[in-house]
């Protein structure tokens, strides 16, 4: 009987996919619902039955009619609403605006989460800071040249100026954690500069700073390597070259292997196999007394990344000026 | 700066140099440089400009960081006795110079310059004046060392003076400029006039031309703080200037002299006399550097040998005045004025060594890690926003003389001017910044003119500020600004932008509090009020306003002070219980005039039913004629202790509409 009962069902539900109008429906109905239909036919039988067999297949049979039914149904309302207006399923889809946060944003996000997971503290600083925090506390005097390697946009209240560099809170920052510890400042800096497809007048930088009774030139190595092999998801090899910066002794240049060719050479590298990527060193002593740290027990290191220099390398863009161009059909790439 | 391979070879004591290994090497350990056809470029860095930014210097880093030999110049001087009666006098009134010397050369055949001396200053970018002065170029770039020199029959009393100047005194140039200067300044003169400004450039009264015959030469170290000063204040930067800024060595500057004299007589048949003037600063004891050597360990966790270390100072020229195996005491050559502390000889060992020998090691110590709460907040609003289907526009920090003008009204604090914009639309630093952001709505309407339905919603988060009392007041603010082509839309967005917002820190007292105003540049202008705190702006710029920034469909702009939401709503939320009793909802239109206030009927609603009304919704307004408009409201009602009957919603609403009609004689539609 339960066997007759699912040939029915399968039979209709095969029948009800090749109902194309309302008068295969109907044809449906009879069939299988109708009063002298498949399921009636079989209930006739019922009465041979012994009671508490026919308890269980009286269930069984007021499933598979309910199935039957449901069927039925939803081809009538599909069949007849079809025919009040003509559904188009080939029809595009409706238009979901979508909001979005800045390439800028999302990359300072992943990248604080990185430093985050060095044990770096994230920190902010104010873009308004004092000759004295931008330069004098850097063993950067006034009337000396190295102040010119900083082209410095000056506000008209006296020895205030915009932070040409987030390293400006290294001594503020220093002085609040004391060592051993571990910071970066990200947020933007600003030049007096012309601006070209390279150079913005504009931009963001991520500061590193540790001191501690470790913090040196190979540990930074490593946090470089770290830091860098998780941001652009490839292996890296990290080069040092020397350079000078006043608040940093030794200084360093710092290049990554090219992230296209891999050292190999390509135009993107000027076939040197190398990416000039940030500055760091080993910080100077005179810095590490303004910050009141006994340096015959700590040293520390800094770092100073361009962000927008590392976010066109991965996203492969061509000009800096788009970071603040505000054009949507930059923005709404990312 | 450029140098040629050939003035380079001259000091190097190899026949065969592979330049291309040479210029790989200087880029790790000493200074970026590029091989060219016949010349390399090199950056040298400023705090080796003293002693690499010349061609013997540099070939002296070249053996330092290779296995060729240095060979220094050799030259004779036969210095004569002075058979003249005229002696020159040298005075020194100024406390600014380190060392000064200088000699007399008489019976000097000058002439223009031949044409090797020609072609070397053309490629080195200097002038060929005459053979004497194009000499002492020749030395400065040879050497490092800026020479200057003086028509000795020009000066007048034979005295040389160096001094500072006097305060408006003025300076006639070579090139017939005429400068002002103040005390700060030195000058060398004689009895009577300036005859140079020192270390910057000479004047035109002792001037050396074809005709002089007897000269005193100069070769002195200024005060490298005082040059800069001079050098930008009058905004004169020469050879020697750039050189003095950075420093010259008193060794480098004793060499210079006596190479240029030896020159003088070799070649245009000088006398040199014999007297040297010469004045020095009190001697300074020699500066002596303790090394430990330990030290070398910690900056890099490299193991350095004593052995090494030594080799390493001995090719410095460093002398070791002391040596406990653990320690040194090391006086550095003379000519390396980078060379003073600890630290600047662990470099020197280090970079010499080799940075590539420093391998990576894991950071051991640990910082438990804490984040700035401004920046944690800025990523909250940011998907906040972003998931409220707003864009993140990044702008300038900077605004105009025109947006002052034109929002003078919101302006109750003195902006910060920038003193040296880039141009005169970066000029101020931004007090506010939907601003910006009201440009970033012309630029994307023209970038988007095709779009059928213009509508932006942009925010940006950023840093503002103002002077307050003169003093800096910088603040993070958010800016939200939506624009389409219909007024009430428009404005009802922002409202409603802005509730969500709220509601999600948490604040439930706000208003927004209309400001009067007396001009034609604003629909309206409210302060939004948080716990009665004044925390931001809502307005709407007029079409006359807008129009101005090329926008030609309405802008409404919020911007709120985020320092004042972070300290106070930055929470963590709590958990709120969820009702388990049966709402019951009534929809009521209410036939109102069309000047009457819906805030009005909400806050009769909201009386009249008290706490059981658990929400309203305005869900449409109709305008039946230009007199009359019709509200629907649909009200949520819910005890959250029992469940609501019918009948009691029923006599409610009885309730509401009779105090409607007895007071306001408000119909039901």
């Amino acid at each position: 009987m339960k066997e007759q009962l699912d040939n029915i069902l399968k039979e209709a539900q095969d029948s009800y996919y090749h109902i194309k109008n309302l008068k295969d429906l109907e044809n449906f109905r009879i069939k299988f619902l109708g009063r002298n239909g498949l399921l009636a036919s079989l209930s006739s039988k019922f009465k041979d039955f012994p009671l508490e067999v026919r308890k269980e297949i009286g269930q069984y049979f007021n499933f598979v009619k309910e199935e039957i039914n449901n069927l039925y149904l939803s081809k009538k309302e599909f069949l007849i609403t079809q025919k009040k207006i003509f559904f188009d399923l080939s029809h595009p889809g409706e238009k979901i605006e979508k909001g979005r946060i800045h390439l800028i944003s999302k990359e300072i996000l992943k990248i604080k989460k990185i430093f985050s997971n060095l044990g770096f503290n994230i920190e902010e600083g104010r873009e308004l800071v004092s000759e004295k925090e931008n330069f004098d506390l850097l063993n950067i005097p006034p009337n000396h040249p190295s102040r010119d390697l900083w082209d410095t946009f000056w506000i008209n209240k006296k020895e205030y100026l915009l932070r040409t560099h987030t390293s400006a809170h290294q001594v503020e920052y220093l002085l609040k954690y004391k060592p051993p510890v571990k910071f970066i400042v990200i947020g933007k800096v600003y030049r007096h500069e012309a601006t070209d497809q390279r150079h913005e007048m504009q931009f963001h930088q991520i500061e590193g700073v540790s001191v501690g009774l470790q913090s040196n030139l190979s540990e930074l190595k490593s946090v470089f390597q770290i830091f860098f092999e998780n941001y652009f998801n490839k292996k890296i090899e990290i080069v040092f070259r020397n350079s000078y910066f006043p608040f940093t002794e030794p200084s360093l240049e710092v290049d990554i292997s090219c992230v296209i060719c891999k050292g190999k050479g390509c135009s993107l590298c000027k076939k040197s196999g190398y990416l000039e990527i940030a500055g760091a060193g080993m910080i100077h002593p005179y810095v590490l007394q303004q910050a009141k740290i006994n340096i015959n027990k700590y040293y520390g290191y800094a770092f100073g990344i361009g962000l927008e220099r590392i976010i066109m390398l991965k996203f492969n863009i061509p000009d800096v000026r788009l970071f603040h161009s505000m054009d949507l059909r930059f923005i709404n790439q990312f | 700066m450029r140098f040629r391979i050939k003035d380079l070879k001259e000091f190097l004591d190899s026949s065969k140099i592979n330049w291309l290994k040479i210029v790989e090497t200087l880029n790790k350990k000493s200074f970026e440089s590029y091989l060219k056809k016949e010349y390399l470029e090199v950056e040298i860095l400023p705090n080796r400009f003293s002693d690499s930014g010349n061609i013997r210097g540099l070939a002296k880093e070249i053996s330092l960081v290779s296995d060729i030999r240095f060979k220094d110049l050799k030259f004779k001087l036969h210095k004569v006795k002075n058979q003249s009666k005229e002696k020159l006098k040298l005075e020194i009134k100024t406390k600014e110079l380190e060392y000064y010397s200088g000699r007399l050369i008489l019976d000097i055949e000058n002439k223009p310059s031949p044409k090797w001396l020609k072609d070397f200053l053309n490629f080195y970018k200097i002038n060929s004046i005459n053979f004497l002065v194009d000499l002492s170029n020749y030395v400065m770039i040879k050497i490092g060392a800026p020479l200057h020199i003086f028509d000795f029959d020009k000066i007048n009393d034979k005295k040389i003076i160096v001094r500072d100047a006097k305060e408006g005194e003025s300076f006639v140039s070579l090139k017939n400029n005429k400068f002002v200067l103040s005390q700060d300044d030195i000058v060398i003169s004689d009895n009577q006039r300036i005859l140079a400004l020192a270390g910057i450039q000479g004047g035109k009264y002792a001037e050396v031309d074809l005709k002089t015959k007897n000269i005193f030469v100069e070769s002195a170290v200024f005060n490298n703080f005082n040059i800069y000063r001079t050098s930008r204040k009058l905004n004169l930067i020469t050879d020697s200037s750039y050189r003095f800024e950075r420093r010259v060595s008193i060794k480098n500057s004793q060499l210079a002299l006596d190479y240029f004299c030896y020159l003088v007589e070799k070649e245009l048949k000088g006398k040199v006399i014999f007297d040297e003037y010469i004045y020095q600063q009190e001697k300074k004891k020699p500066e002596f550097i303790n090394l430990r050597l330990n030290n070398l360990f910690n900056y890099t966790s490299l193991n350095v040998n004593h052995k090494d270390v030594l080799s390493i100072l001995k090719k410095l020229n460093c002398r070791i005045i002391k040596d406990n195996k653990t320690s040194l005491v090391i006086q550095p050559p003379n000519d390396r004025l980078d060379l003073a502390l600890e630290v600047d000889l662990i470099e020197e060992i280090i970079r010499l060594i080799g940075y590539d020998s420093i391998n990576p090691t894991y950071p051991l110590q640990f910082n438990y890690p804490k984040e700035d709460f401004y920046l944690l907040f800025y990523d909250y609003l940011r998907n906040l926003l972003a998931q409220l289907n707003f864009t993140e526009i990044l702008s300038y920090s900077f605004i105009d003389d025109n947006d002052i003008v034109n929002f003078k009204n919101l302006f109750k604090f003195k902006p910060i001017e920038i003193v040296n914009p880039n141009s005169n639309i970066y000029k101020f630093y931004r007090p506010f910044i939907f601003i910006n952001l009201l440009k970033g709505v012309a630029k994307n309407l023209s970038f988007y003119n095709w779009l059928e339905n213009k509508e932006f919603k942009f925010f940006e988060i950023g840093k503002i500020a103002f002077y307050e009392k003169n003093e800096i007041n910088e603040l993070s603010s958010l800016a939200l600004v939506i624009s389409l082509d219909n007024i009430e839309k428009n404005y009802l967005k922002i409202k409603g932008l802005l509730k969500t917002l709220f509601e999600d820190l948490g604040i439930e007292n706000y208003q927004f509090n209309v400001l009067e105003h007396k001009n034609y540049e604003f629909e309206f202008i409210s302060e939004i009020l948080i716990d009665n705190k004044k925390t931001g702006y809502l307005l709407m710029p007029t079409y006359n306003l807008l129009k101005k920034y090329n926008i030609e469909q309405s802008v409404v702009i919020a911007e709120l002070n985020l320092n004042f939401l972070i300290n106070n709503f930055f929470k963590e939320k709590r958990f709120k219980t969820i009702f388990q009793f049966p709402a019951i909802f009534r929809d009521v239109s209410l036939v109102v005039p069309i000047y009457f206030r819906t805030n009005e009927l909400e806050k009769e609603i909201r009386n009249i039913c008290r706490d059981i009304l658990e929400r309203l919704e305005i869900i449409d307004i109709y305008y039946i004629n230009d007199q009359e408009k019709s509200i629907t409201f649909h009200l949520v009602f819910r005890n959250k202790k029992k469940t609501l009957r019918d009948e009691e919603i029923n006599e409610l609403m009885d309730n509401l509409i009779k105090f409607f009609k007895d007071k306001f004689n408000i119909k039901l539609r």
